[in-house]
């Protein structure tokens, strides 16, 4: 990873306008003659720096403004207020040199001729992004060969499954060795195996070409495993910034204590050491605070006849709907 | 400059690829294709049914005979042939890309978003049809009014075919654009669906108000009027004139509608 | 009236005012759709001008200059009043698997395609009555057209017949769907028959008698044709009712076609899973 700035978001905004809809036949007589304009803001100011060869992932519930974010930095759609540069260039621009060297995938989207085999569209943007001939012969023997979709690409699209089809996507989305990829969504629908294939895929492509990628999810496993860094979006704001497993630092020092019984407990005994989380009699889970885990343990094994015992961090999930709730 | 012919050479390239990935596509659906031939059969159909009753009624309009009318329909179904195959889909297919997001990966690609847009759809069965039909009709009545076979009618006649067939995709265009700015365009599309229908007769049928706007204001006259009055000696200088510059003036204004809606596309779409 | 039939009154009347709601929905689009019916009607005027006025007789195909021109009017608005769409939708939930909503839930898919598509038509049909009615005003006292208004009763019985008439027509083509994986080209080409047929686009008197002789046992000419010439003065009171019997007659067979029809292709569909 170089330190030179990919990717530069200042205050970034972007605001809808839609029409209020009222139920019943009264409404619908009136809406005929005057509707009421309303606001909407999708992405409220967000500010963020990427470096070249980072990869990044936004992670957000649905309507957050992760893929309004990545439509305005791959030149989509314009902002309301604020500024970004992608390789220098205002994206919204869309000049050519700045098209040459970007590339976006979405997920629901496709961006392949349904009726053809997938190597004729690919063969239609090797002109479209005039590609050389032993440039495209290259890449395409390359990445058809790291997704092992070599014997689809005669294969007419409609016919492929949903994770050969977004291989596909991807590779005609990288086939122009594009220096910065803004994916949305890329695993959505897709197996397991398949969701498996494309992060390593993605992950091994990134550390190769030092390529820019950021990809947008709600599956915390996408960003986990493939992001060292994780912004996460809510309602148009970024409600954090840095890696993933260190989600936890935002909510101060909590700790959990798995416990097992030999013999009945009374609940009460176990409340003053902290926030009990669950009780049945035999089994509680309590959060503790950091700094006292050392003294909380030995009074609870001192006092209470435990079977088992664990300490465990709070798990990533609650760190994140926890932010989301902040939020 | 070497710039600009340089982008030229790859949108033809492009096209050519388009046209044979088109191609390919439509012959993996031979019903398609040959359902879509009966469509086009069908609107030709009740073309001729104008003629009939011209014919049947034994109609002057303005000095023209109904063979004039002929050589009319002819001419107009060629160019609403060639209208069909070339932009007809794509033009029908334009709201539903707004509506579902499809141009969005468009726009980020490096070329031309009104090209890839407006010409990526090639029909080849639809103009069948039309363009046999026409080309039938023009020669029939080309014979039957006895008009000279010589150059000057032949590339009077062709020449302004294409302009015809230029305007065609200004005018009918025109109207989709408005779906960057609305939801629904289904009337819209029944407005413009209409409006070839005032194709169906002469431009000359109609009063002089209506005359004039068609030919000026929004030239759906200028589609196929202009050739079939060339080589029967009804065109003025003037009007050849105007066939000549409508297409460019006409081109430039829907190229001007188009970069507002697609403004108003990226600020307003979510 | 029982509780059951009380809710199912209501449940249909839901349908039906959803309709009109959607046909709301988009205040542009609607005002446009009427304004869509005058374009043929002004191709018409001016086609029939130049052959009246170049003509010797009186009349031609049998039809005054005044009644040619009613009648050019009447189809454009006529055919704009009982234009269809729902066939789409139905080969839709028939592709799509929509069809699976009405088989779980208590509600009947003829029923509730009529219902919507009545709804659909309400304010449709209250404007474009008012400009019918207008339009015969003027043509009655303008061109001194021999038009009697008080028929104006009996084609509110005839249009409402007629309107049925080509949901059924239209809801026995969109059947098709069940049987043929591409329908949409075969729609298109039977709309453009249908509506030829029906004496939309010219009156089927220029097919000459023995095509109207034919066209006689089919029920498409009841559709625009019929109410157009009860107005017109063409047709006497004899002729008159006789025509909504025979409406009559082509409602309740098409109805029964419909459902034989439906039924058929839900077995398929059931067969098929969806």
């Amino acid at each position: 990873m170089s330190d030179i700035t990919a990717i530069e978001v200042k205050d970034l905004i972007k605001s809808f306008s839609y029409y209020k809809k009222e139920l019943g036949l009264k409404n619908s007589i009136k809406n005929l003659f005057k509707r009421e304009q309303l606001i909407k803001e999708a992405v409220k100011g967000i500010s963020f720096n990427i470096s070249e060869g980072e990869i990044v992932g936004f992670l957000g519930p649905n309507g957050a403004g992760k893929t309004t974010t990545l439509k305005m930095l791959s030149g989509i759609l314009f902002p309301t207020d604020g500024y970004a540069t992608v390789l220098g260039q205002v994206p919204w621009e869309r000049k050519k040199d700045f098209k040459m060297n970007i590339s976006i995938v979405m997920g629901q989207k496709s961006q392949l001729w349904w009726d053809l085999p997938a190597n004729e569209s690919l063969y239609l943007n090797k002109y479209i992004y005039e590609i050389n001939d032993n440039e495209y012969k290259f890449s395409l023997e390359e990445l058809t060969e790291l997704l092992d979709v070599k014997e689809l690409l005669k294969v007419q699209v409609r016919r492929l499954s949903l994770g050969e089809r977004m291989k596909m996507e991807i590779i005609a989305a990288l086939i122009h060795k594009p220096k910065v990829i803004l994916l949305d969504e890329p695993t959505i629908g897709l197996d397991i195996i398949s969701q498996k294939k494309i992060r390593e895929f993605l992950k091994f492509y990134n550390q190769e070409n030092k390529t820019t990628i950021i990809l947008t999810s709600h599956y915390m496993k996408d960003i986990e495993e493939m992001c060292k860094r994780t912004l996460i979006i809510n309602e148009g704001i970024i409600a954090y910034d840095g890696e993933l497993s260190k989600i936890n630092d935002v909510f101060g020092h909590k700790k959990i204590i798995k416990l097992s019984f030999e013999e009945q407990i009374d609940k009460k005994d176990l409340e003053k050491f902290g926030n009990l989380r669950t009780f049945d009699g035999f089994n509680a889970t309590l959060e503790v605070d950091k700094s006292t885990i050392r003294s909380c343990s030995y009074d609870i094994l001192n006092r209470f006849p435990a079977a088992d015992f664990n300490i465990e961090d709070i798990p990533v999930e609650e760190g994140i709907s926890l932010l989301y709730k902040r939020g | 400059m070497n710039e600009i012919l340089k982008e030229i050479r790859k949108h033809c390239f492009i096209y050519l690829l388009i046209a044979k990935n088109c191609l390919i596509g439509q012959m993996e659906y031979r019903f398609n294709f040959v359902m879509g031939f009966f469509i086009e059969f069908m609107w030709l159909f009740v073309r001729i049914l104008y003629v009939i009753v011209a014919y049947q009624t034994n109609i002057v309009i303005n000095g023209l005979t109904p063979d004039a009318v002929l050589l009319y329909t002819g001419t107009y179904s060629i160019i609403i042939g060639v209208y069909t195959g070339l932009f007809g889909h794509n033009f029908y297919e334009l709201p539903e890309h707004i509506r579902n997001g499809t141009l969005d990966t468009l726009i980020t690609k490096p070329i031309s978003l009104q090209f890839i847009i407006t010409l990526r759809n090639i029909n080849f069965s639809w103009p069948l049809s039309d363009v046999i039909g026409g080309i039938t009709m023009v020669v029939l009545a080309w014979n039957r009014l006895g008009i000279n076979v010589n150059i000057i009618n032949i590339v009077g006649f062709s020449g302004l075919i294409l302009s015809g067939i230029l305007i065609s995709y200004s005018v009918f265009l025109l109207p989709r654009i408005f779906s960057f700015w609305l939801v629904k365009t289904n009337a819209i599309t029944s407005i413009s669906e209409e409006l070839h229908g005032f194709n169906r007769m002469p431009y000359l049928i109609y009063n002089k108000w209506i005359q004039r706007i068609g030919i000026f204001v929004l030239p759906i006259f200028l589609v196929a009027n202009f050739p079939p009055l060339f080589v029967l000696h009804r065109l003025s200088y003037i009007y050849i004139l105007w066939g000549i510059v409508a297409p460019i003036l006409f081109g430039f204004i829907v190229r001007m509608v188009w970069n507002a809606g697609i403004r108003n596309y990226t600020s307003a779409s979510s | 009236m029982s509780i059951q039939s009380v809710n199912w009154v209501k449940k249909y009347t839901r349908v039906f005012i959803l309709g009109v709601q959607s046909s709301m929905e988009y205040r542009a689009d609607f005002l446009l759709t009427i304004f869509s019916a005058f374009v043929p009607i002004v191709i018409q005027y001016f086609l029939w001008s130049a052959i009246f006025n170049n003509s010797s007789e009186a009349k031609v195909y049998g039809y005054t200059f005044t009644q040619m021109i009613t009648y050019s009017i009447l189809s454009g608005i006529f055919s704009k009043l009982l234009a269809t769409g729902f066939e789409w939708e139905v080969a839709s939930d028939i592709k799509s698997g929509g069809l699976n909503k009405f088989i779980v839930q208590p509600i009947g898919y003829f029923l509730y395609r009529i219902s919507n598509f009545l709804g659909g038509k309400f304010i449709n049909s209250i404007v474009m009555m008012f400009i019918t009615l207008s339009t015969l005003v003027v043509l009655k006292y303008y061109l001194r057209n021999q038009i009697e208004i008080e028929r104006i009763f009996f084609l509110l019985v005839i249009l409402f017949l007629a309107l049925l008439l080509n949901f059924l027509i239209f809801f026995c083509v969109s059947t098709l769907a069940f049987w043929m994986i591409e329908i949409w080209q075969v729609f298109t080409i039977l709309g453009i028959v249908i509506n030829v047929a029906s004496g939309g686009i010219f009156p089927l008197d220029i097919f000459g008698k023995k095509f109207l002789r034919v066209i006689e046992f089919l029920p498409f000419k009841y559709t625009i044709y019929f109410p157009i010439n009860v107005i017109s003065g063409k047709l006497n009171y004899n002729d008159l009712s006789k025509g909504i019997l025979i409406q009559l007659f082509w409602v309740v067979f098409l109805f029964i076609l419909s459902n034989y029809l439906w039924k058929k292709g839900m077995k398929k569909y059931v067969a098929v899973g969806g």
